[in-house]
C-alpha cells in the first residue's frame, strides 16, 4: 500500500490537481458544485472500483444530484476528506462521505468566505484600486501573488483533508474560526483607510455673505476632514438594512442622486 | 505608450481590437479557472488595464479600472444575491472612455454592469444540458468524458455572459454613444461621474455589514485616522491592520486556551 492509502500515487496526484481547479468558476454557470465533485471523484472511483462500474455510476449519480455548496478554497479540506472516505472502500463509504459533506459545507463556507472571498478581496481590491488611481500597476501584481497563495492553500488543504481524515477537518474548522474573527480586523482597518482616500465626494456649493463667497467645502473640512465620504458610507450602510432593499436598487438610487445633485449644482 | 508602437506600422482596425479584447478575456477566464490570474480581487482592474492597453491608452484603463475595482469591493455573488457585474462593466467602460470620452465611458460602465444582472438567470440555465450529458456519459461508463464535460462547462457561460455582450455593445454602441454625447446636456454626464465617485462607498458599506463593524468600530476609526490625519496610504494601513489582527489573534488564542483549561479543571473538581 502506498502512502496514499488504497489509491495509487499517480491517481492521487491527478485527483489533487483536479480539486485545485476553481469551483467558483462554476458560479457563472449556476452555483452548481455537484458537477466539479463528480469530476474530482472520477479518477479515484474509476481506480478503486474498476471491477464494478455499476457501483461507480450509483455513487456518482448521488454526488451529481445531491445539493452541495461551499467556498472553493476551504472546501478542498472537505473534498480531501471525502475522497479519503471513498478510498477506504467501506461498504457504506458514500453514506459517510455525503453525511460529512452536509455537516461541514456550511461551517467551511463561512470560514472560506470570510478569509478568501470577503477578507482577501477587501484587502487586495482596496490595494489594487487605490494604487491604480495613483497610476501604478503594482496593486495588480499583489493580486496575482494572492491568487498563487490561494492556489497553494488549495493544494495544502486537499492534502490535509485527505491524509488527516475527518476528525482533523472538524477540529481544524473549529480553529480556523479564530482566523475568521481576526481577519475582519485587518479588513476594517483597510476599509477605514479606503473611505477617505478613494471616495471623492466634494460639494461645489458656496455660501454668500454679502460681497464675499465662501465655499461650503472649506467649512466642512474645518469641521471634520472627509465628512461627506463618511456620511455617504454611513447612509448607504443604513440603507442596506431597509427591508426589500437590494444592491442593484441602491446603485440606481446613487445614480439618480448623482444626476439630481449635478443638476442643482450642489456637487 | 502603446500608441507609439502602432504609429510606425498599420493601425489595428477596431474589429481586430475588439477580437483581441475577447481573446484576453478567454485567456483570463481559462487561467482564472485554475486560480492563476486575478479573479475576485483585481479581476475588474485587470479587465480595464488589458482593454486600455489594447486600445493604446493604459493610463485611462488604470484610472477607470481603479474606480470600478473599488466599486466592486463589497460585491460578492454569495448565495442568491444578485450584484452588478463590473467585470463586464469595466471592459465596456474603458472602451467608451477611450473611443468616445471619459464621462460617457464611466456612465456606460456602470449602466452595463447593472443591466448585465438581467442575464444572470438565463446564464445559469446554460449548465443544465451539461448535467444531462454528464449523466449519459456516466451511464455508458465513459469516465474520461465525464471529466471533460465538467471542464468545458464554463465555455457557454463565457460566450453568452461575456463575449456576446462585449462584442455587441462595443461594435454597435459607438455611434449610439456619440449621438447620446451630442444631445445629452453637460449636467447629465457630470452627474454620472459624481455617482461614479460615490459608488465605491456602496461597496464599502456592504463590506462593513459583513465584517460586523458595529462590534469592532475602533478598527475602522484607526484606518480612517491613518489616512485623514497622517496621510498613510493603503499599504501602510494594511501593515497596521495586520499587526492589530495578529495582536487580536494571539489574544483570542490565549483566551481559548484559558477557557479550555478552566473546562478541564471543572471536570476534575467533580
Amino acid at each position: 500500500m502506498s502512502k496514499y492509502g488504497k489509491l495509487s500515487e499517480k491517481t492521487y496526484k491527478k485527483v489533487c490537481l483536479s480539486a485545485m481547479a476553481d469551483q467558483t468558476a462554476r458560479y457563472i454557470g449556476g452555483g452548481n458544485l455537484p458537477m466539479p465533485t463528480v469530476r474530482i471523484m472520477m479518477p479515484a472511483l474509476a481506480e478503486l472500483y474498476a471491477d464494478d462500474p455499476d457501483l461507480i455510476v450509483k455513487k456518482q449519480m448521488r454526488y451529481l444530484n445531491e445539493y452541495f455548496n461551499t467556498e472553493s478554497t476551504a472546501g478542498d479540506l472537505l473534498l480531501g476528506a471525502m475522497v479519503a472516505v471513498e478510498a477506504s472502500k467501506e461498504p457504506n463509504a458514500s453514506d459517510i462521505s455525503n453525511a460529512l459533506k452536509i455537516s461541514l459545507m456550511g461551517p467551511l463556507a463561512g470560514i472560506g468566505d470570510s478569509i478568501f472571498k470577503v477578507g482577501g478581496k477587501v484587502i487586495f481590491s482596496a490595494m489594487a484600486g487605490y494604487m491604480a488611481l495613483e497610476g501604478s500597476l503594482l496593486g495588480l501584481l499583489v493580486c496575482e501573488i494572492w491568487c498563487l497563495v490561494t492556489l497553494a492553500c488549495k493544494y495544502w488543504f486537499f492534502n490535509l483533508g485527505y491524509q488527516q481524515g475527518t476528525n482533523f477537518v472538524t477540529t481544524l474548522a473549529d480553529q480556523l474560526d479564530l482566523v475568521t474573527t481576526t481577519i475582519g480586523v485587518l479588513g476594517l482597518v483597510v476599509i477605514g483607510n479606503a473611505i477617505p482616500s478613494t471616495v471623492k465626494l466634494t460639494t461645489k456649493f458656496a455660501l454668500q455673505y454679502g460681497e464675499s463667497v465662501k465655499p461650503f467645502q472649506e467649512i466642512l473640512d474645518s469641521i471634520f476632514p472627509y465628512l461627506l465620504p463618511c456620511l455617504l458610507t454611513y447612509a448607504l450602510y443604513k440603507a442596506l438594512a431597509v427591508k426589500g432593499m437590494t444592491t442593484i436598487k441602491l446603485v440606481y438610487i446613487v445614480l439618480a442622486a448623482g444626476l439630481v445633485l449635478s443638476l442643482l449644482g450642489v456637487c | 505608450m502603446c500608441r507609439h508602437t502602432y504609429k510606425g506600422g498599420k493601425e489595428l482596425s477596431m474589429g481586430v481590437k475588439i477580437a483581441l479584447i475577447l481573446l484576453v478575456q478567454l485567456l483570463k477566464t481559462f487561467l482564472g479557472y485554475f486560480s492563476l490570474c486575478p479573479g475576485p480581487a483585481g479581476g475588474v482592474l485587470l479587465n480595464a488595464v488589458t482593454t486600455g492597453a489594447i486600445l493604446g491608452d493604459l493610463p485611462t484603463g488604470l484610472m477607470l479600472g481603479g474606480t470600478y475595482e473599488l466599486m466592486n469591493i463589497g460585491l460578492n455573488p454569495l448565495g442568491e444575491s444578485v450584484v452588478p457585474n463590473y467585470n463586464l462593466g469595466s471592459i465596456v467602460g474603458v472602451f467608451f472612455a477611450i473611443t468616445v470620452n471619459k464621462e460617457i465611458g464611466t456612465a456606460m460602465g456602470i449602466v452595463v454592469a447593472t443591466l448585465a444582472t438581467m442575464m444572470n438567470t438565463f446564464v445559469q440555465y446554460l449548465s443544465l444540458p451539461f448535467k444531462s450529458w454528464m449523466e449519459k456519459a456516466l451511464a455508458t461508463h465513459q469516465w474520461k468524458k465525464v471529466e471533460w464535460i465538467e471542464f468545458l462547462n464554463w465555455f457557454p457561460a463565457f460566450i453568452v455572459g461575456t463575449a456576446i455582450p462585449v462584442a455587441v455593445v462595443c461594435s454597435l454602441g459607438q455611434p449610439a454613444a456619440e449621438a447620446i454625447m451630442n444631445f445629452v446636456p453637460e449636467w447629465v454626464t457630470h452627474g454620472f461621474s459624481v455617482a461614479g465617485s460615490a459608488l465605491p462607498a456602496l461597496g464599502f458599506a456592504i463590506v462593513l455589514r459583513s465584517l460586523n463593524v458595529e462590534k469592532n468600530i475602533e478598527y475602522l476609526i484607526i484606518g480612517f485616522a491613518l489616512f485623514a490625519f497622517a496621510g498613510v496610504g493603503t499599504v501602510g494601513a494594511t501593515l497596521f491592520g495586520a499587526a492589530l489582527a495578529l495582536m487580536k489573534f494571539k489574544h483570542a488564542k490565549e483566551l481559548k486556551a484559558v477557557e479550555a483549561n478552566a473546562g478541564f479543571g471543572g471536570v476534575g473538581d467533580e
